[in-house]
């Protein structure tokens, strides 16, 4: 069976999000050590899963930046590779994704997400994607969280967890920015 | 002036205990690895700072704890040992030990102690006097003990501030036990 793991920025209060919905804390702390990074744990799928909200932001940013000139040799191979990787966007509303090798699922989206995990293959990757990643925790679907803790506190936001949950510590690593990846496995018992 | 550290167990998802207080999802099988961070934390800690709900439970359990032979370690007897002072607002006098009680205005009671002779204050909480703390500014020195576990809903230390709050990460120490220290002070 094939992981899900879910890449979410937070802050140390736990928040993924301002109550807006606010990300302004994002980019104050983005150090080039983070594409490295995000391209490290990238190897390690071949399928990225996302809502509509954050495919859209993907999707109108990375085809175009990989004939850039401007990004740096670590950038330009996480483009490459996010380019390549299957895209399955999570939409009831987006009729034609026009990046290349994607894919919508509209309806039945908890079978057709399980359809995935069965089929052979490496990890699949969800960045973002809040909804989504309350649907997948919902129904026990992540089996790893790679969480981007930021040295913010916003003190109140949307928060990434509803439930109580047992993880089990996976590993560390920190950052120039001062942001600590730290990753957590999930269903224990299964 | 006197540096004040805040060390706190919180879950994954930024609680630092149940909502009825509980504690019963922290990681409580400490390797030596993590023992040995927090008796390092504490060689220059002569003052231990706290409110007055977590001291109804932390110094009988320290007090307790010496008078048994597997817990009467150097560590149990610092915390015994360490003056503490008790904030609140319903208590006239101390009946611990080894602790006074300050009953004025919370943060100009800290400021004042900030500002008294002596070397590094600690703090363990509760829920209510670090979020006032916070609030007011008054931490230096942030060591979040990171559980691997979400508790879903709970007390929260940083719903009092009114404003984003930027920290420097000084360093990430992953213990074991499946703890991470995080020890940050504010940018």
């Amino acid at each position: 069976m094939r992981r899900i793991v879910v890449s979410m920025n937070i802050t140390v209060d736990g928040f993924m999000a301002a109550p807006d919905g606010g990300l302004d804390w994002h980019m104050q702390n983005w150090s080039t050590d983070m594409s490295d990074l995000l391209a490290e744990q990238l190897n390690n799928a071949d399928t990225i899963l996302l809502g509509k909200n954050t495919y859209s932001a993907m999707a109108s940013y990375w085809p175009a930046v990989s004939t850039g000139l401007l990004l740096s040799r670590g950038d330009l191979a996480y483009a490459t590779m996010i380019n390549s990787c299957e895209k399955v966007v999570c939409s009831t509303s987006l009729k034609r994704p026009r990046w290349e090798n994607s894919r919508v699922i509209s309806a039945n989206v908890r079978r057709e997400i399980l359809k995935l995990k069965q089929q052979p293959g490496k990890d699949i990757m969800v960045y973002g994607s809040h909804r989504l990643v309350r649907f997948l925790s919902k129904f026990n679907l992540v089996d790893e969280y790679l969480l981007w803790l930021y040295p913010v506190i916003i003190g109140r936001g949307m928060p990434l967890f509803h439930e109580q949950q047992k993880l089990a510590f996976a590993g560390a690593k920190t950052l120039s920015s001062g942001v600590v990846v730290l990753k957590y496995r999930c269903n224990l018992n299964g | 002036m006197r540096k004040l550290i805040l060390q706190m167990q919180i879950s994954v998802d930024g609680y630092v205990a149940g909502p009825n207080g509980e504690m019963d999802w922290m990681a409580w099988e400490w390797g030596d690895d993590i023992k040995a961070y927090v008796a390092e934390l504490h060689t220059n800690v002569d003052t231990i700072a706290i409110g007055r709900k977590l001291a109804e439970g932390f110094i009988p359990y320290w007090a307790a704890a010496v008078q048994t032979p597997e817990g009467n370690d150097e560590f149990s007897q610092k915390m015994v040992g360490t003056p503490k002072v008790i904030f609140s607002q319903t208590l006239t006098g101390s009946a611990w030990d080894n602790a006074t009680v300050a009953t004025g205005d919370l943060v100009e009671e800290v400021k004042k102690l900030k500002s008294a002779a002596g070397s590094d204050i600690i703090t363990y909480g509760g829920a209510g006097f670090a979020s006032s703390l916070i609030k007011a500014g008054l931490v230096d020195d942030y060591r979040l003990f990171i559980n691997p576990t979400a508790i879903g809903k709970g007390m929260p230390i940083f719903n009092l501030l009114d404003d984003k709050l930027n920290l420097k990460l000084v360093k990430a120490h992953p213990f074991e036990v499946g703890i991470v220290a995080l020890n940050y002070i504010p940018a």
